[in-house]
This record gives structure tokens, C-alpha cells and sequence, in this order.
């Protein structure tokens, strides 16, 4: 009893100050992690989950969760998502090109190019959220350029040697950590829990310890905390109120610490709520991040998808083995399992999901059916909870859904061999490439061949459009979908497409190339789908930094 | 007593013989330059004019011994390299010298003849250690020289080419083009002084062998742009200006790359039905590319297609007003030649090429302006005249060694130097077939006049050996290149 009114009485002062948090205001209190680590005399005094150890709270969870039965294989989702290389500003693209040492700069309507010279191996850039603003890291000299214009160039020396940037979403701090998963033969991997802190506006540079292997950064909706999910948990800092060097207090998202790694791991948007799931384990665990203490939710199968409900308060879990699903709320499905609503869906197999972040719906479906299973997905009303399943064509290999919640695109598998007419029908359709539009209100759907895997969809912004690309054996091609009437119009490409982007501002969408060079094109988005659009290409670009 | 009397007369004139006499004459020539032939002759120290028209000869003084003699491609005149220096010889008369430090053996002329750039191919200086990007840039109108040696990457010019005079970036210009070896060099030849602009073609760490060899020159939407190919390259660079920059500097040209055909071996700019477009060939297609929005069109052509050439005739429909473009694609020693629509190649595909295949190897083709047909040369056997229109091609076998072929710029007519034992200049009439020919002395160079309208022979003696052809009329000249009759 002393020893808890003790902790009573300093345990939020004593958080502040780990975190670098003192001089925050209520907001802070309230911040992910400010719970963090608590003064203690006895286990008596300390959470759920938590001993006393050396007079301070630590986390040890219990007993990881009884394996279900054996892990479940999993679902092996394919995005058509790609990774960004190059960054869309406002009007501009910005594009690194390492060998040269140049960030090359070109417009999307003039197809103007500036080459800015920013440092020895530019690798990653980044824009300010609708700003031609850019941010690069060069690889080689362990610095950062910030570039507002091709004579306005900033340099940052960083403090250790990353190969990872990130921008919070006020575009005032850049973030560069160690992504283990990008390393090369050789790097200096010295600054593995490292995330340096550089602060835009006035050049600070502040090195933040984090956990084990960092593996994404996201943000709190104001943008004003950093949430770094790593192997030991997530590590939590404000990169505004950071002193010299700075310790993050690093939350458990796991039940147990033997089982903080390989989980998948989903925070709501506002980072209240962190929610994962972990190989073999019959349920899910949600910490309040302003808490602190994971807790574990059983299910009584084990979770193969995760997803988070446009509420952002309501997960999605998958149960592929139990043929259902769970309706997780984060507030209360841990004291209260009661409130998890479960959706039976019997005689289907059905182990992903893909949501929206607005919308009514989210699209079920599997990548692991049976061979003699029909190819599906289901939709789920979200507020009733109702399921209707649509038969597809072709296998499933992923599912993405438009922003608007309207209209899913369905990438297929593929079977060995070559589309060949004269096989028959089934054969023909099986060895296709190709993709399904799905309007998620009617249910109706196109499918749509191609010629190569799709990859690398973007939503254009306030358009009802997307884009994708195909690259394959001889297959170079940009296409761009009308998401209302289902119309493809393709474009060829001279060289295989790497990124397709979007700049709004000037109404064209672009398409980085394989090139030796650099190669890129730009569709002008004034034309509508399928009036044979025009499309104008840039090469060379990285050739225009050594001009001299 | 005559005799006598002979023989100390010659020794008296033998003692003041002017040494250059004692020289070979090995006159270098013949050059058809408007409406004149010209050759230099080092023996001599000078140069020969001939007009053909009235047999008019005109003699140039030459200040050194010339080395090599370079005619403008317009005809204006000959430039004439000797071992200190270069000598303008304009056609219409008159010389201008200009003294160089370096020596040079290659010539890169304007368009309009009005400057050169003299670069070396090796050599560029007397010293043993010699300067291959060691350049002259010479202003044949005011006879200014400026000498320098460019930046170099380990390479040298190995080609130059001079754009047209025009306004571009802010100032009068004139760029010249150098070539070399995964890099090219862009100069103002109005700014010769200026430093040079060198725009790479392959990356730093790029092993590739990419070498620029044809550069073409169109204004693309508005712009002024240079069309590079090059070897090891499948693209096209494209080359604009759109910054302007000072009269007394090189402007920074913007680089793109467009997509052209699989190892292009042939370029065009060409202004067709649907617009300006860049026609290439290789790797078996013939390929149009949107210069500004790189969108490219591979059209299979089927057979050998290594070289393009280009020309109008009138249309069979009203695609575009006046004539069309079209073009010839072909290989040295294929037998097929491929007749290409261009104005249609984008729309029809291959449906707009029509080939013609041979029985005996194509060794040299001409397009006919004006109309839709061809001469090809089969080696020694003969021609065909080939006429896409009917796609007929119609052979005209030589009686014995077809030895050189010239066709008029008009396409009206070809002339064909044949050897039976006895040799004779045959006229063909492009559009009949018709023929006719008229015996000549020996056999040598054919060069045809154009403003003269003569075929001259030039029987290859050093003293000057010709015939001139007039229709079936025949002139034999001997002797045109000596000073006198009693020199030799």
C-alpha cells in the first residue's frame, strides 16, 4: 500500500523525464507511453504483466498463449502497392540518383528538369506532404540535404550511418533510422537502434535510442509523436521535445518479451491503441500505448489477418481455421471479451481481409485455399455484419480497396505456363496475368487480363482513377483505370516501369523506368480514360547532372 | 647545228628550272563544286578551276604545299590544309589563307560554308607528341582562326558536326558537335573562344562503349534541337536549350532520351502526315518515335535494313497537301529494298512498307526526288531502276564493267562510266529507261556538274587528262593541269 502511494506520487514525473517529455503540457501526459516505467518496492506496486526490479516496474508479461493447434500456414498477401524510389511533390517529381550524386528535379507539365547536386549517394528522398519540398538522404556521406529549390540546399551531417528516412506529417522533422531489411554487404550497421532526429527548420540534429531492429515509423494524428514499432515493441519519443540524447521508453506489444518479434503489428491512427498478433497464438494482444501493458485477448483460434476498422477503435481479425471472424474493440475487448462480435462465415475459407479507411466494407478472402475451393471474396457490411461472397475467376493472391471504400482491385494468381487460347478456356484464364475490379456497393466485377503481374497501384487524389504497372518479358506498360466504369486504357513504355505517382497540382500522373539513364514518363490526366491519352517522356535525366 | 644549238638552249632554261618543277604533280581531285571542277596540285603549289561550260581554266597560287583538299558539301569552294596553315578557295575566285600552328587533316564544314572546324585525326601538331583534341574553329568570311584544345575524357573528336546559324538561347549561334567516344562536345562557333559544354552519354561507372556518330537537327515545337545517335545506345539523345545564356558562353543544353529502334543504324527527322517524328532503323524494324512525347512505334521490316533514306514525291492521296514523305530502306549487298510510306507508317504499320527484292545485291541506292522510285548500283553488273508505284524493278545490265555511278540531284537523269573493251559514258533517263551513250578515251573518275550540267571524266594523268560530256557531244582536254606546255 506505502509502496503504491509512492508510485503514486512520482511515477507520471519520472515517466516525463525518460522521455525527454518534461515541459509538455496535458498532451504529453497523455501521450503514447507516458504510463512508461514506474517506481516500485515490490511486485505489489507494478502492473499487470510488470516486476519489481531494482526499485522500477519492468515488463515481463506471463506465460506466452498455449499454441492453438500447431501454427497455421499463412496467408501470404500480395500488395500491388510498390515501394516509392521516387517522390511526388506539387508539381514536381524529385528523383535521387545515386551515381551521379544529384537530386534531379523535373516538372510535371514543362518537363523541366533541375539536376541539384546534394551529396555523395542520394538514396532516399522524401517530399513534404504536397510541397516541392525535398528531403534526401545520401548513403554515402551520412548526411541530409534538404532542398526548397535547386539553389537552396541545406546540409544536416547526421550523427551514424542509416539507410532510412521518414518524414512526420508536419513536415518540420526528418527521421533516419537503420533498416535492417535494406542493408548492403559491408554497411556499417552500427546504428541499428539509433533514429537521428533532424529538425528542418533550424538544423538540430538529436539521436533517439530505440528498440531492437526498427522496422516502420508511424505517427500519432496530430503528428506530434513518433510511434517506431521494433522487435522489442514500439518505441515512443516527441521530436519536438527531445534533449541531446534520448532514451525512448519502448512499449511491449506482446504478451510475453520472448515473443515481442515477428508479430504483425497494427496502431491506430491516433496511436492510442496498438493491437498484434504473433505465430501461434490463439488471440490477439492490445496495449493502451498511453498505458503501457499489453494484454492478451483470446479467440480461440489463431488469428491469420489483422486489419483496423475505419473507426480506428475496432479491429478486424481474421480466423481462417474457425471460419470466422472477430470484431475486436480496443477499448474494451480486454476486460470485457463479451463485447467482441464474431462472424461466422461456415464452409468458406476466408483468411484475410483488406478495409478501407473510409467505408462501409471490408473484402474477405484467402490466399491459401484449397485447390478444389471455388475462387472468392466475401464482402462484409460492417455494420451488420452481413457476408456475401462473389466467385472470382481466377485465385486470389491480394486485395487492395480503393481509399474511397468503393472499389477493390483484386490481384490474381497465376498458373505455370504460357496463356495459350488453344488449351481451352480454363487454361487460357488460369495462366493469365491479371487483375479484378470489384464495386463493393453492387458486387459487380470485371475481370481484367494482362500481360505481365500488375503491380505498383496508386489511387490517384480526388479522382476516381488508379493506376498501375505491368513489367515483364517483353511487357513494358503503364495502365490507367477509370474506377467508376471499370475503362483500362494501356500505355506501352519503351523500358520496363518501376513506380507509377501522382502529381495532382498539375493534373498528370508518372512512371519511373528501368533505365540506365533514368526514364520517366507523365500521362497527361486531363484527357479522360480511354481517349488515347497523352503520354510524355523524360530520359536521361541522370545524365543531365553531368553535363559540365 | 641545230641540235647543237637545242641542246645548250635547254641546258641554259634547265639551269633556272623552278625546283617545284622537279616535284610529282599528284594533283588531288577532281571536286565538282557548282559549275566548276577544281583540283589542288601540290606539284604546282596551286589549284585548278575548269569550267566545263566554255572550257574556261582558272589557276590559284597556293602559298604552301597543300595536303589535303576538302570540298564544301554546298559547293561553295575548297579548303585547302597544308602543313602551316588552311587556304579558303571560294568558287566564284579569290583565296584566303590563314596561318595555324597545329596541323590538322579533317574538316567539319557549316551548312553554309561560312566556318569550319579543323581537327586532327591523330595528329594536330608537327611535334612528335601529338594533340588529338587540339581543334581549329576558322571563319571562312573574315579568315579569323582560334586554336585550342578541348577538355578531354581520355578520347578525341572523332567526328564534327556543325549545326545551322540561328537564334538560340538568348544569342546568334552556331553549336558544332563533337564526337567522341561516350561523350560529345557542344561548341559555339560564333563564341570560339567560349568553353566548351561536354554532355556525357553514359554514366561515371557505365562500361558501355557509347559512340555519337550521326547527329540531326530539327526545331521540335518550338525548340532547336539536336537528334544524337549513337553506337551502343538504343536511344536516341535529345538535345535542347531552354535556358538562354550569354553570347560569350555555350549554352547548357538539356538532355533527353527517346526510344528509338534496337540498335539504330540509321536516323531521320522527318516531317510526315502526323507530324515531326524520328525515324530509325535497326535490329530489324523501322521505328518512329514522338520526339516530344517519346511515344515509339516498331514497325518489323522484314529483311537487311541498315540505312534510311529519305525523300519526297507526290502522293496517290490527299493525306497531306504537296508531296509526301517517304523513304528507302536498305543494306550494302542486300538484295531487297524496302519502299516506306512514311506519312502512314504509324497508322498502317507494316502495310505501309512495300520491298522490292533483287536478284543480284544492292551496293549503292539513290532515291529519285520527285517521284516514288530508285537506282540501285549491283555492283559491277548494272542498275535497276526500281518504281515502287508499279513495284517494278527494272534492271539495265551493264554490256561489260559498270565502273562508277552518278545520278543528277534533280533525279532526272544517271550517268554510269562502263567498261566493253572500249569505254563510254551511258545516260539513262530516270523516268523512260532510256539510254544513250558516247565513247570516251579511258576509263577514271566520274564526277557530274551540276550547275554546268556536264559529266566529267577525269582519266586519272597527272598532267590532266579529261572528257568532258555534253549530251552525246564528247570534249577531250589534255594537259589542263600543267602551267605550260615546256614545264615538264
Amino acid at each position: 500500500m506505502k509502496s503504491a502511494l509512492l508510485c503514486a506520487l512520482v511515477c507520471v514525473a519520472c515517466a516525463e523525464d525518460e522521455m525527454g517529455l518534461s515541459g509538455g503540457g496535458s498532451a504529453a501526459d497523455e501521450a503514447p507511453g507516458a504510463g512508461g516505467k514506474a517506481l516500485c518496492i515490490s511486485d505489489d506496486d507494478c502492473r499487470e504483466g510488470e516486476v519489481c526490479f531494482a526499485g522500477e516496474c519492468v515488463f515481463q508479461g506471463g506465460a506466452p498463449p498455449a499454441p492453438d493447434a500447431g501454427v497455421l500456414p499463412e496467408e501470404n498477401e500480395r500488395r500491388l502497392a510498390a515501394f516509392t524510389v521516387p517522390a511526388a511533390g506539387r508539381e514536381h517529381v524529385w528523383v535521387a540518383s545515386p551515381a551521379t550524386d544529384t537530386l534531379v528535379r523535373i516538372h510535371g507539365e514543362t518537363l523541366t528538369l533541375d539536376a541539384v547536386e546534394v551529396g555523395d549517394e542520394p538514396t532516399v528522398v522524401r517530399t513534404r506532404e504536397g510541397e516541392d519540398v525535398a528531403v534526401v538522404l545520401n548513403r554515402g556521406s551520412d548526411e541530409l540535404a534538404v532542398v526548397h529549390d535547386p539553389d537552396d540546399v541545406a546540409f544536416h551531417l547526421l550523427p551514424g550511418h542509416f539507410n532510412a528516412l521518414t518524414l512526420d506529417p508536419t513536415g518540420a522533422h526528418a527521421l533516419c533510422w537503420f533498416d535492417l531489411g535494406q542493408v548492403r554487404a559491408g554497411e556499417d550497421v552500427a546504428s541499428l537502434q539509433d533514429v537521428a532526429v533532424v529538425d528542418l527548420e533550424d538544423g538540430d540534429v538529436h539521436t533517439v535510442t530505440v528498440g531492437f531492429r526498427p522496422r516502420r515509423i508511424t505517427f500519432t494524428a496530430d503528428g506530434l509523436t513518433a510511434l517506431v514499432v521494433t522487435d522489442d515493441g514500439i518505441s515512443v519519443f516527441r521530436p519536438t521535445q527531445l534533449s541531446a540524447a534520448t532514451l525512448a521508453p519502448t512499449i511491449p506489444v506482446a504478451p510475453g518479451v520472448f515473443g515481442q518479434e515477428g508479430r504483425e503489428v497494427v496502431v491506430t491512427p491516433d496511436g492510442a491503441y496498438a493491437i498484434s498478433r504473433g505465430p501461434g497464438e490463439a488471440g490477439v494482444t492490445v496495449v493502451e500505448l498511453t498505458e503501457g501493458v499489453p494484454r492478451f485477448v483470446e479467440l480461440g483460434a489463431q488469428p491469420t489477418d489483422l486489419d483496423l476498422l475505419p473507426d480506428g477503435r475496432t479491429a478486424l481479425v481474421m480466423l481462417r481455421g474457425a471460419e470466422r471472424l472477430a470484431l475486436v474493440p480496443l477499448e474494451t475487448a480486454a476486460e470485457a471479451p463479451e463485447t467482441i462480435r464474431f462472424v461466422e462465415f461456415a464452409g468458406h475459407v476466408l483468411g484475410s481481409a483488406a478495409v478501407a479507411p473510409v467505408g462501409q466494407f471490408a473484402v474477405l478472402y484467402t490466399t491459401v485455399a484449397p485447390e478444389e475451393a471455388r475462387a472468392q471474396v466475401a464482402l462484409l457490411e460492417l455494420d451488420s455484419g452481413a457476408i456475401v461472397h462473389r466467385p472470382m475467376r481466377k485465385g486470389v493472391a491480394g486485395v487492395d480497396v480503393a481509399p474511397d471504400g468503393q472499389t477493390a482491385f483484386v490481384l490474381h494468381t497465376k498458373a505455370p505456363g504460357d496463356p495459350d487460347p488453344a488449351l481451352g478456356e480454363e487454361s487460357f484464364l488460369a495462366r493469365s496475368h491479371g487483375y479484378t475490379l470489384l464495386d463493393l456497393r453492387t458486387v459487380n466485377a470485371k475481370l481484367q487480363t494482362t500481360p505481365a503481374e500488375p503491380s505498383g497501384l496508386v489511387f490517384a487524389p480526388d479522382r476516381d482513377e488508379a493506376f498501375l504497372v505491368l513489367r515483364g518479358q517483353g511487357v513494358a506498360a503503364v495502365q490507367r483505370v477509370n474506377l467508376i466504369g471499370f475503362a483500362v486504357e494501356s500505355f506501352t513504355l519503351g523500358t520496363p516501369p518501376e513506380v507509377v505517382g501522382v502529381l495532382p497540382a498539375v493534373e498528370r500522373a508518372f512512371v519511373t523506368q528501368t533505365h540506365p539513364e533514368g526514364r520517366i514518363s507523365f500521362i497527361f490526366l486531363a484527357d479522360e480514360v480511354g481517349d488515347g491519352g497523352r503520354l510524355e517522356t523524360v530520359s536521361g535525366y541522370a545524365l543531365n547532372g553531368r553535363i559540365e | 647545228m641545230n641540235r647543237a644549238v637545242f641542246s645548250i638552249v635547254l641546258a641554259l632554261v634547265g639551269c633556272d628550272r623552278d625546283p617545284a618543277l622537279d616535284r610529282p604533280l599528284d594533283p588531288i581531285g577532281p571536286y565538282a563544286l557548282a559549275d566548276h571542277v577544281a583540283w589542288v596540285v601540290p606539284g604546282q603549289r596551286e589549284a585548278v578551276w575548269l569550267r566545263p561550260t566554255d572550257m574556261r581554266l582558272r589557276r590559284v597560287a597556293l602559298e604552301a604545299v597543300p595536303e589535303t583538299a576538302h570540298a564544301a558539301p554546298n559547293g561553295d569552294g575548297l579548303l585547302v590544309l597544308d602543313a602551316e596553315g588552311a587556304t579558303w578557295l571560294p568558287t566564284g575566285g579569290g583565296a584566303r589563307r590563314v596561318a595555324l600552328g597545329g596541323a590538322y587533316r579533317r574538316v567539319a564544314f557549316a551548312p553554309d560554308a561560312a566556318r569550319v572546324v579543323l581537327y586532327g585525326e591523330g595528329g594536330g601538331g608537327r611535334a612528335t607528341l601529338s594533340n588529338p583534341n587540339q581543334i581549329a574553329i576558322v571563319d571562312l568570311e573574315s579568315g579569323e582562326a582560334v586554336e585550342r584544345t578541348l577538355r578531354s575524357y581520355g578520347s578525341a573528336p572523332q567526328a564534327i558536326e556543325i549545326g545551322p546559324a540561328q537564334q538560340l538561347a538568348g544569342a546568334d549561334r552556331q553549336l558544332a558537335w563533337l564526337l567522341a567516344e561516350r561523350y560529345l562536345a557542344v561548341l559555339d562557333l560564333a563564341a570560339p573562344e567560349a568553353r566548351e559544354v561536354v554532355v556525357h552519354l553514359v554514366l561515371a561507372d557505365d562500361t558501355r562503349e557509347v559512340t555519337p556518330t550521326q547527329v540531326e537537327f530539327a526545331e521540335i515545337e518550338g525548340a532547336q534541337t539536336a537528334f544524337v545517335r549513337a553506337i551502343g545506345s538504343d536511344d536516341i539523345f535529345s538535345l535542347t536549350f531552354p535556358e538562354a545564356a550569354g553570347a560569350d558562353e555555350v549554352p547548357r543544353p538539356y538532355l533527353n532520351q527517346l526510344a528509338a529502334a534496337r540498335s539504330p543504324t540509321d536516323l531521320a527527322v522527318e516531317t510526315v502526315a502526323g507530324g515531326q517524328r524520328i525515324f530509325t532503323c535497326g535490329g530489324g524494324t523501322l521505328t518512329v518515335t514522338h520526339p516530344v512525347t517519346g511515344r515509339r512505334t516498331a514497325v518489323p521490316v522484314g529483311v537487311p535494313a541498315s540505312r534510311l533514306l529519305p525523300f519526297s514525291a507526290p502522293r496517290d492521296d490527299d493525306l497531306v497537301e504537296g508531296d509526301g514523305r517517304f523513304a528507302l530502306l536498305w543494306s550494302p549487298n542486300s538484295k531487297a529494298v524496302v519502299f516506306a510510306d512514311l506519312d502512314l507508317l504509324e497508322r498502317r504499320g507494316g502495310r505501309a512498307l512495300t520491298p522490292l527484292v533483287l536478284s543480284v545485291p544492292v551496293t549503292e541506292l539513290s532515291p529519285l526526288p520527285g517521284r516514288r522510285g530508285a537506282v540501285a548500283r549491283l555492283g559491277s553488273a548494272g542498275v535497276a531502276l526500281l518504281d515502287f508505284e508499279a513495284r517494278t524493278a527494272t534492271p539495265l545490265t551493264a554490256s561489260g564493267r559498270l565502273l562508277s555511278l552518278v545520278v543528277e540531284p534533280s533525279g532526272d537523269r544517271l550517268h554510269a562510266l562502263v567498261e566493253d573493251g572500249h569505254h563510254a559514258v551511258v545516260t539513262v533517263d530516270s523516268d523512260t529507261g532510256a539510254s544513250h551513250d558516247v565513247e570516251i578515251s579511258g576509263g577514271g573518275a566520274l564526277v557530274y556538274v551540276p550547275g554546268a550540267d556536264r559529266v566529267v571524266v577525269d582519266h586519272g594523268a597527272a598532267w590532266g587528262h579529261l572528257s568532258v560530256v555534253a549530251g552525246e557531244r564528247v570534249t577531250e582536254l589534255d594537259g589542263v593541269l600543267l602551267k605550260g606546255a615546256l614545264d615538264r
